[in-house]
């Protein structure tokens, strides 16, 4: 979870409210943990280590991610440990991208303001999942994340649980 | 003066006036306390004006000053710590008294004196005044020192041997009076195990007492209660041929670490202070003129020959058990005195024949000369041999052999610390300069090397390689010191890069002007940081609160820098810091405002 600003969110903070308290589920808030931008490295790889799923949820800022989990995916993701020799601790780890836009769905088509398909703007994830052996999952999008009613946020926020679940039963098979 | 009892009114009124006209003027005029004292005793005693004639009595009353002063010593201390005092109390303590005995003794006998009697004058000369000790000590704050331990524990032995020394006193007198050896044995048993028992009894019982009687809430029935519990201790220990003292000092060292401690000490306080001044009256009348005009040649000889044997004598001994040179005189000095128990031993030897009459009365005006005569050192101590000390003391710091650190860390305390240890951490060396002694000791034994020294002196940094360092740090926290090295740096040294830890504002601005290379005020971070806990304490999450300190910040170093520019004119300074306020006003609003919809823009 990456928002700089949860206390003023909407969308992401109704999505969080409905995954935080799921069993199975470390809710883990990076601009609450790191404020100061100083990444406990060793503390995180063990986090990861310990889950099966990995969702980045966040809000989509300039098609990308908030600076503080582009830093953690710098500092974390070492070589030898996420990829490269010896570096196989992500392999076989499912891999879930949870966004929110601004945007709605039509700014993702050629004529809209993104001008590209919104999965175009998710290359870098897929190839992140790609180079350390994680399997990559249909991203998660919200679109038009302010323009909504609470309703159709509720209703995101409820599959996200829900196929957070289906991930958690399937681990346990 | 008929009734005894209107006797001892006027006595008592002698004194005090006596005590309120000598001692503040002896004050004023930078001589202590204790002189006064002594003045006012040779004034009104027998030798003097003759308004008190009976000076043993007075002596004996005023005594029990030193016994409510040892028993608020032994208030400070408490087992443990008496535990770590073990080396300076027997060793040093037993090296003063026998080698001061033996050169005593030696000189008496060799000036033909009988040898009984010069192996008592030889005792009597090797004891110091606990009393006049102890208070110059705690005059000045000296009691914690190095020397000031030693000092103490010197007499605290002396006091143990003192118990030895009034055994002995009747064998001296002819061999046979000496009680047999079997009820010495059963004597010192006895003994033993009375104090053995009061010390447990003590520890179990007091307490409890103490609560009960405090919670009475009769502040003087807590008084009687602390008097009568260090007379009944001093009386025991007096019924054991004990001194009095030892006796009290065992009761303070019981109550140590007791809840009561300071009631205890607040309450005996002034009685204490009384009686040693009552005490010092008394030195001060058994100064018999009469025997110092008859042969004044003698006599000062007599005081100034003893006073110099004994200050020589210590400063051997103080030198074999290694303490701070600069403290070597000072320490010395305190106790070159010929003690109290001088006059208690004397008083007995006379009682028991050892010598006639006239030699036993010079003798003690001869004691109660180098009483008066140590305030008097010590206030020549102060003005010269001090002042001669510091001069020579800044020409004996650590030898620094050419060092060729990058860094070089001026004033190691907390805030240099923190900085040498991230250096360290990174394998960094840095030269570390500092001028607290008890400082270094510590932080050699964790490995830091630090060097002792002014660090304002210009060949005390060049033999700490300033030349070829890189950094200075100026992390000391005296204002004008961390200036002085700040502009003598600059001024000589302009290849070096230098940060300095600011103490406030305008120690700030005196910086700017030097124009260094970093400034960093000492609490402002560790407030600003603090600053943001509480916001997140508030309910704000982390990041804004990080967000909102690092604009406080920013704005904050702006405000300094302008005002810095305006500091010379008034004027514009108020209309500075007022707009400044502000701005800052605006600042936050501002962020408000943007932070309720970030990124809007987007959402289309
Ligand atoms: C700096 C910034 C950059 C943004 N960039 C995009 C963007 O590239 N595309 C988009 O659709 N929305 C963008 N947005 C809008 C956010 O995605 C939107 O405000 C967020 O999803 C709302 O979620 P929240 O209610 O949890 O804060 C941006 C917002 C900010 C503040």
């Amino acid at each position: 979870m990456a928002h700089p600003y949860l206390n003023r969110s909407v969308a992401n903070k109704i999505i969080c409210g409905h995954v935080k308290e799921l069993a199975h589920v470390t809710f883990h808030d990076l601009y609450e943990t790191y404020p100061y931008f100083s990444i406990d490295i060793k503390k995180e790889q063990e986090i990861l280590r310990k889950h099966d799923l990995i969702v980045f949820q966040h809000p989509f800022y300039w098609n990308n991610m908030p600076p503080l989990l582009k830093l953690w995916q710098d500092e974390v993701l070492e070589t030898g440990f996420a990829y490269g020799e010896n570096g196989k601790e992500l392999a076989g780890k499912e891999f879930l991208l949870s966004i929110t836009t601004g945007g709605s769905a039509d700014t993702y088509t050629p004529e809209g303001q993104n001008k590209f398909p919104v999965t175009d703007f998710m290359r870098s994830y897929e190839q992140m999942c790609s180079l350390c052996g994680m399997k990559w999952n249909p991203p998660h999008v919200l679109h038009s994340s302010r323009q909504n009613g609470h309703d159709e946020i509720y209703v995101h926020a409820n599959k996200l649980k829900d196929l957070m679940s289906t991930f958690a039963e399937r681990g346990h098979l | 003066m008929n009734g005894h009892g209107s006797n001892d009114f006027f006595n008592l009124i002698v004194f005090l006036v006596s005590a309120v006209i000598c001692v503040p003027l002896s004050k004023k005029f930078g001589l202590g306390s204790i002189l006064g004292y002594l003045i006012a005793g040779v004034i009104i005693g027998p030798h003097g004006i003759k308004l008190i004639s009976n000076v043993q009595e007075t002596m004996h009353l005023s005594e029990f000053g030193v016994v409510l002063f040892m028993f608020i010593i032994g208030l400070e201390l408490n087992p443990r710590k008496l535990w770590s005092l073990r080396i300076p109390i027997f060793g040093m303590g037993t090296a003063q008294v026998v080698l001061n005995t033996l050169v005593f003794t030696g000189i008496s006998y060799f000036i033909g004196m009988s040898l009984p009697a010069s192996i008592l004058i030889g005792m009597a000369f090797s004891l110091s005044s606990t009393a006049m000790g102890l208070q110059i000590l705690n005059e000045r704050n000296s009691t914690t020192t190095a020397a000031g331990n030693a000092n103490f524990s010197i007499l605290l032995f002396q006091d143990i041997a003192v118990i030895a020394m009034l055994s002995i006193l009747p064998l001296l007198a002819d061999g046979k009076a000496a009680a047999s050896t079997d009820v010495k044995i059963v004597n010192f048993v006895k003994t033993v195990v009375i104090i053995l028992s009061v010390l447990v009894a003590g520890r179990l019982l007091l307490r409890p007492l103490l609560r009960f009687i405090a919670s009475i809430h009769l502040r003087e029935i807590f008084t009687a209660f602390s008097l009568l519990l260090v007379m009944s201790m001093a009386f025991l220990m007096q019924y054991l041929d004990i001194s009095m003292a030892l006796g009290a000092f065992l009761g303070g060292v019981l109550l140590a670490d007791s809840e009561y401690r300071h009631a205890l000490e607040t309450d005996i306080e002034p009685f204490k202070g009384l009686l040693l001044g009552l005490f010092f009256i008394s030195v001060g009348m058994s100064v018999n003129l009469k025997i110092i005009f008859e042969s004044p040649l003698l006599i000062f000889g007599c005081v100034l020959g003893s006073f110099a044997l004994k200050t020589a004598i210590h400063f051997v001994v103080g030198y074999i058990f290694k303490l701070p040179k600069s403290q070597l005189t000072f320490f010395s000095l305190v106790i070159a005195q010929v003690g109290e128990f001088a006059f208690v031993i004397l008083g007995a030897a006379a009682g028991l024949n050892i010598f006639d009459t006239t030699t036993g009365e010079t003798l003690i005006t001869i004691v109660a000369l180098t009483l008066l005569a140590t305030p008097l050192v010590v206030f020549f101590y102060d003005r010269i041999i001090a002042r001669f000390f510091e001069k020579s003391r800044e020409v004996e710091p650590d030898i620094i052999e050419e060092q060729e650190n990058p860094v070089i860390i001026a004033g190691f305390g907390r805030y240099g610390q923190i900085i040498g240890r991230l250096l360290y951490a990174n394998k960094i060396t840095a030269t570390v300069l500092d001028h607290e002694p008890d400082q270094i000791e510590l932080l050699r034994r964790f490995g830091f090397k630090v060097y002792y020294g002014d660090a304002t002196r210009l060949d005390l940094l060049e033999s700490a390689g300033i030349r070829k360092a890189q950094v200075l740090v100026v992390a000391i926290d005296n204002v004008d010191d961390n200036l002085k090295l700040v502009r003598l740096a600059k001024e000589h040294f302009p290849h070096l890069k230098i940060y300095a830890r600011a103490r406030n504002i305008q120690h700030v601005y005196d910086l700017i002007d030097q124009d260094i290379d970093g400034i960093e005020r000492e609490t402002f971070e560790a407030s600003l940081k603090m600053g943001v806990d509480v916001l997140r304490g508030l309910g704000w999450s982390a990041y804004e609160s990080v967000k909102r300190a690092q604009m406080f910040r920013r704005h904050n170093l702006e405000v300094i820098k302008d005002m810095h520019s305006k500091r010379k004119n008034e004027k514009e300074f108020m209309a500075k810091a007022r707009q400044a306020r502000e701005d800052l006003e605006k600042m936050f609003e501002e962020e408000n405002q943007l932070r309720t919809q970030p990124g809007s823009g987007w959402d289309i």
